[in-house]
C-alpha cells in the first residue's frame, strides 16, 4: 500500500510536471524561434491555384522543414495571378526587409527585373525557378531544360504516331522563352522523321476558353491535322477535363504538366501522354542552393536542371491515379 | 527484548500509518495548490507577454510614424528645424527598434525580423534623404538635383508603406495569435480545472482507500486476536498461532501473545510431567511403604513365633548340660543342634547371611527332622562349594525345606525325598528345593504365583511370599522365582545374582 501511494504521488508529480513542461509548452509556445540567425528567404510565386506552382511551393516548404534550423521561408503571392506589378512590389518589400534570398519566376518585365537587379546589388540572392533569365548576374536557374524536354517530346511524338503525323502545336504566351525552347526542341524531330509535319502553331494565353476555341478552330481550318501537341499546361488540362472520352477529332494529343485534368485525359484516352516536370524538386533545390551559397559561398551550378518524365496510361495505378 | 523490537519497529506503527495519511492529504493539497499557482502564473505571464509584445511593436510603429512626419516636413517645406527634429528623433526609433528585438529575444518571428530590417532600411533611406536635403539647401541653385531628391523621398515613402503593410500584417498575425493563445488558455484553464478536480477526486479516493485499509487492518487484527484468545480459552493446548502481518503494533502484540502462549503451554506441560512423575513416585513410595510394612509384619510374626524357641533355646542348653552329666549323649547332641538351630533363627533373623551358613542351618533342621521321622524321609544336599559365599537374607532355604516336608512328602510313609541344591548358572547362582511329594495342580500353581505378586492377599502361604518379597527387596527385583510341580514332584527354583562376599 505504501509503495502504491508513493508511486501514485510520484506519478501525479510527473504528470503535473509533464502537463506544464511539455504539453503547455508545446501548445502555447508553438512559435518560430531563433529565426534571427536563420537564412531568410522570400519566395514570390505567381500563384498557387493550379498544381504546378503549388507543387513548387510544396517543394520550397519541404526544404524549409528539412533545414528548419537554418532556413526560414516566407511565401508571398500577388493578389492577382501573374500580376507582375504586385510581384515587383513584393520584391521591393523583400529588399527593404533585407532578406537573404529571393526565389522568383524569371519574367521578362523591366520593372520586375530592375527590382530584382536592385536586390542583387543589395547582396540578396536571386534564384529563378521554372523560367530563366539567362543574362541576369549573378545567375542561378533551377528548373526544366526546356529545349531537351522539347526534343524528348518529339521522340515521344514519333513513337506514338509511328513517324507519320500532321501536327498542330498549341502554346501559351507568344515569345515566352520556355515555350519557344520546347517548340524548337520538338520541331527537331522532323529531321529524323520527314513524314512528321508541323502545320500550324497557335497560342492559348493560359485560359481554357482560348484552348477550346483553338481546338475547334484547328479542326475547322486544317481538317487534315491528326495530332495536337500542347506545349503548355493549360492546353492538356483543359482538354483532359472537358472531354469525358476522346471525341476522335485528333488521332493523337500530347500534352504538358501534371494536373487533375491531364491525368484524367490520360485515363479517358483523350491524351496519349504528358510530360511531367519535377516541380517539387524545383522548389526544394532552389532552397538548398540558397543555403549552399550561404554556407559554402557558391552554387552547385548556375543552371540546375530538374527531372522530366513521360507519363502514359501504363503509369497509372489500377484506380487510374498517378503516383509519382 | 520486545521493548527494543517495538522501538525498532516504531516506523511501522499505527500512528505512523495515520501520519502517512495526513502527509498524503497535505501532499495532494500541495499538488492542487501547485497546479493552481503554476497554472494561473503561467496564464497571467502569457497574457502579459502578449500584451508587452503588442505594446513594444506599437511603440515602434508610433516612433516611425513620428519620425516620418519630420521627414515629410523636411522634404516638403525644407525646414531646418524638421531636419534637426529628425536627427533627434531618429534615436527614439533606434531605441524602440532595440526594445522590439530585446523583448522578442529568441522568439523572434520572421515577420518581426522583416519589420525591424525594413525599419532599418527606412532609417538608412531617410537619413540619406535628410543629408541630401542639407546639401540641397546649402548648394548653389544650379547644382541642385531635385529629381534624385524626389526619387529618394519616394523610396522612403515606399519603404514606409511596406512598414505600414508589414505592421498591419504583424498586428493581424499577432491578434490572431493572441486570439489563438486566448482560446488555448481558456482550453488549458478548463484542463487545469479538470486536473484539479481529478487530483482532488483521486486524492480523496486514495485517502479514503488508505484509511479504509488502515482501519480494516486494525479491525481484522482485533478480530483475529479476539478469535485466537477465544480458541485458547477453549483449548489451551492448541498448536495454532495467530498471524498478523500488518507490520504494526498488532503484529508485535500477536508475536508476543504467540510467544506467551508457547511459554504457558510449555510450563503447563512441564507441570503436568512433574505431576505425573510425582504421582508415580508417590505410588512407588506407597508400594515401598506397603512392602516394608509387610516385611515388618512378617518379621514381627517371625519374632513372635521365636519367642518360645528363645525360651526353649535356654532351656535346651540347660537340658543338654544335664543330659551330658547323666551320660545321655544322643539327647545331649539333639539338644545342642536344636539349640544351634534356634540360635541361628534368633540371632541372624534380620541380617544377611552367607549361603554356607544358610545351608548349615538347613542341615541342622534336617538333622532334627531326621531324628523325628527316622528313615521315613530322605534329604540330599547337592551344593556347589563355590556358591557358599553368596550373601542372601536369612531363613530362605529352611522355610522352603519345611514347606516341602509339610505339604510335599508329609503324607508319605516312606521314601519321601527332599533335594537341596545350590549351583552356578552363568553369572547367577541357583537355589532349588525339590521333593517327590504329592505335587500341585497347575491351577494351584497359578494361584500361588498371583498370591506371590499381589501383596494385598494373605493366606496360608505367607512363608513362601515372605521369602519371595525379602529376596526381591534384597536383590532389587533381580530374582527369578519358579514353581514347577506335577504329581510326584514339586520344585522351587530361585535364581539370584552372584553377590558373593568372603
Amino acid at each position: 500500500m505504501k509503495k502504491v501511494i508513493q508511486w501514485t504521488v510520484i506519478l501525479s508529480l510527473v504528470l503535473v510536471a509533464g502537463f506544464f513542461g511539455v504539453v503547455l509548452k508545446a501548445t502555447l509556445f508553438d512559435r518560430e524561434d531563433g529565426v534571427r540567425d536563420k537564412l531568410r528567404i522570400t519566395a514570390i510565386m505567381p500563384h498557387t491555384d493550379q498544381g504546378y506552382w503549388s507543387s513548387v511551393t510544396e517543394g520550397i516548404l519541404a526544404a524549409e522543414k528539412d533545414y528548419s534550423d537554418q532556413v526560414n521561408v516566407r511565401v508571398e503571392l500577388p493578389q492577382l495571378n501573374y500580376n507582375v506589378k504586385q510581384m515587383t512590389e513584393l520584391v521591393n518589400r523583400a529588399v527593404a526587409a533585407k532578406v537573404n534570398a529571393i526565389i522568383v519566376q524569371g519574367i521578362e518585365n523591366e520593372a520586375y527585373l530592375a527590382a530584382l537587379q536592385k536586390a542583387a546589388e543589395a547582396g540578396i540572392q536571386v534564384i529563378f525557378v521554372d523560367t530563366d533569365i539567362e543574362d541576369f548576374v549573378p545567375h542561378l536557374y533551377v528548373g526544366t531544360n526546356n529545349l531537351e524536354t522539347g526534343i524528348m517530346l518529339g521522340e515521344k511524338l514519333a513513337a506514338v504516331t509511328q513517324g507519320k503525323a500532321k501536327v498542330a502545336i498549341l502554346s501559351g504566351e507568344e515569345n515566352y522563352p520556355n515555350l519557344e525552347q520546347r517548340v524548337t526542341g520538338l520541331k527537331k524531330i522532323s529531321a529524323q522523321y520527314p513524314d512528321i509535319k508541323f502545320l500550324r502553331l497557335d497560342y492559348d494565353n493560359y485560359d481554357a476558353l482560348t484552348v477550346m476555341n483553338k481546338y475547334n478552330l484547328i479542326q475547322e481550318e486544317n481538317p487534315e491535322i491528326d495530332t495536337l501537341i500542347c506545349v503548355e499546361g493549360t492546353g492538356g488540362q483543359t482538354l483532359g477535363s472537358f472531354y469525358a472520352e476522346n471525341p476522335g477529332e485528333f488521332s493523337h494529343i500530347l500534352a504538358f504538366d501534371y494536373s487533375e485534368g491531364t491525368i484524367q485525359g490520360i485515363r479517358t484516352g483523350m491524351l496519349d501522354g504528358i510530360v511531367i516536370q519535377d516541380t517539387h524538386e524545383m522548389g526544394y533545390r532552389a532552397v538548398e542552393e540558397a543555403l549552399n551559397l550561404f554556407l559554402n559561398g557558391g552554387y552547385s551550378a548556375n543552371c540546375i536542371y530538374t527531372d522530366v518524365k513521360w507519363v502514359t496510361s501504363s503509369d497509372l495505378d489500377e484506380e487510374g491515379h498517378y503516383v509519382p | 527484548m520486545y521493548h527494543k523490537k517495538l522501538i525498532a519497529n516504531i516506523n511501522r506503527s499505527i500512528s505512523r500509518k495515520y501520519s502517512m495519511g495526513y502527509f498524503l492529504l497535505i501532499g495532494i493539497a500541495a499538488i492542487l495548490i501547485a497546479v493552481s499557482f503554476i497554472g494561473s502564473f503561467f496564464i497571467t505571464s502569457q497574457n502579459q507577454k502578449m500584451m508587452r509584445e503588442l505594446l513594444v511593436l506599437n511603440q515602434l510603429f508610433i516612433e516611425v510614424e513620428t519620425v516620418n512626419t519630420y521627414v515629410n516636413d523636411a522634404y516638403l517645406y525644407l525646414r531646418n528645424s524638421s531636419r534637426q527634429n529628425y536627427t533627434e528623433y531618429q534615436d527614439s526609433v533606434i531605441s524602440a527598434l532595440h526594445e522590439v528585438r530585446k523583448s522578442l529575444n529568441k522568439e523572434y518571428s520572421r515577420e518581426i525580423v522583416d519589420i525591424t530590417c525594413t525599419v532599418e532600411t527606412y532609417l538608412e533611406q531617410s537619413d540619406a534623404l535628410i543629408k541630401k536635403l542639407e546639401t540641397y539647401v546649402t548648394a548653389d541653385k544650379t547644382q541642385r538635383d531635385q529629381s534624385s531628391l524626389e526619387e529618394m523621398y519616394n523610396q522612403t515613402q515606399n519603404t514606409l508603406h511596406y512598414i505600414n503593410v508589414s505592421f498591419k500584417d504583424v498586428y493581424s498575425d499577432k491578434l490572431i495569435t493572441v486570439q489563438r493563445v486566448q482560446e488555448a488558455l481558456k482550453l488549458w484553464q478548463s484542463i487545469i480545472y479538470i486536473i484539479q478536480v481529478t487530483l482532488l477526486t483521486a486524492g480523496s479516493l486514495i485517502c479514503i482507500i488508505y484509511y479504509k485499509k488502515v482501519l480494516d487492518g486494525i479491525t481484522k487484527s482485533i478480530h483475529k486476536l479476539t478469535e485466537f484468545v477465544g480458541k485458547i480459552r477453549n483449548n489451551l493446548y492448541q498448536k495454532e498461532h495467530v498471524e498478523i502481518s500488518t507490520g504494526d503494533e498488532f503484529g508485535e502484540f500477536a508475536e508476543a501473545l504467540n510467544d506467551m502462549i508457547d511459554i504457558i503451554q510449555d510450563q503447563v506441560h512441564e507441570i503436568e510431567e512433574n505431576s505425573h512423575i510425582k504421582e508415580k513416585l508417590h505410588e512407588a513410595e506407597i508400594e515401598n511403604l506397603r512392602i516394608y510394612t509387610e516385611l515388618h509384619k512378617s518379621q514381627l510374626i517371625l519374632l513372635q513365633s521365636r519367642i518360645n524357641p528363645h525360651f526353649l533355646f535356654n532351656t535346651l542348653n540347660m537340658i543338654s548340660s544335664t543330659a551330658r552329666l547323666e551320660n545321655a549323649e544322643q539327647s545331649a547332641n539333639l539338644m545342642e543342634i536344636t539349640a544351634n538351630y534356634l540360635r541361628y533363627n534368633l540371632d541372624k533373623l534380620s541380617k544377611a547371611v552367607s549361603l554356607r551358613d544358610e545351608i548349615e542351618n538347613v542341615k541342622d533342621y534336617v538333622y532334627l527332622q531326621k531324628c523325628r521321622f527316622e528313615e521315613r524321609f530322605d534329604f540330599h544336599f547337592e551344593v556347589d562349594p563355590n556358591c557358599g559365599g553368596l550373601i542372601l537374607p536369612c531363613m530362605i532355604l529352611q522355610p522352603l525345606v519345611e514347606n516341602s516336608l509339610r505339604h510335599g512328602v508329609n503324607m508319605m510313609l516312606k521314601e519321601g525325598t527332599i533335594w537341596i541344591r545350590a549351583y552356578r548358572e552363568a553369572d547367577r547362582i541357583c537355589l532349588e528345593v525339590e521333593d517327590n511329594g504329592v505335587g500341585m495342580e497347575q491351577q494351584k500353581i497359578g494361584e500361588l504365583y498371583r498370591y506371590l505378586e499381589d501383596i494385598t492377599i494373605e493366606d496360608e502361604h505367607i512363608g513362601l511370599k515372605n521369602i519371595y518379597m525379602r529376596l526381591k527387596i534384597f536383590f532389587e527385583d533381580d530374582v527369578v522365582f519358579k514353581i514347577d510341580s506335577k504329581e510326584g514332584k514339586t520344585l522351587i527354583h530361585i535364581s539370584l545374582p552372584n553377590q558373593e562376599r568372603e
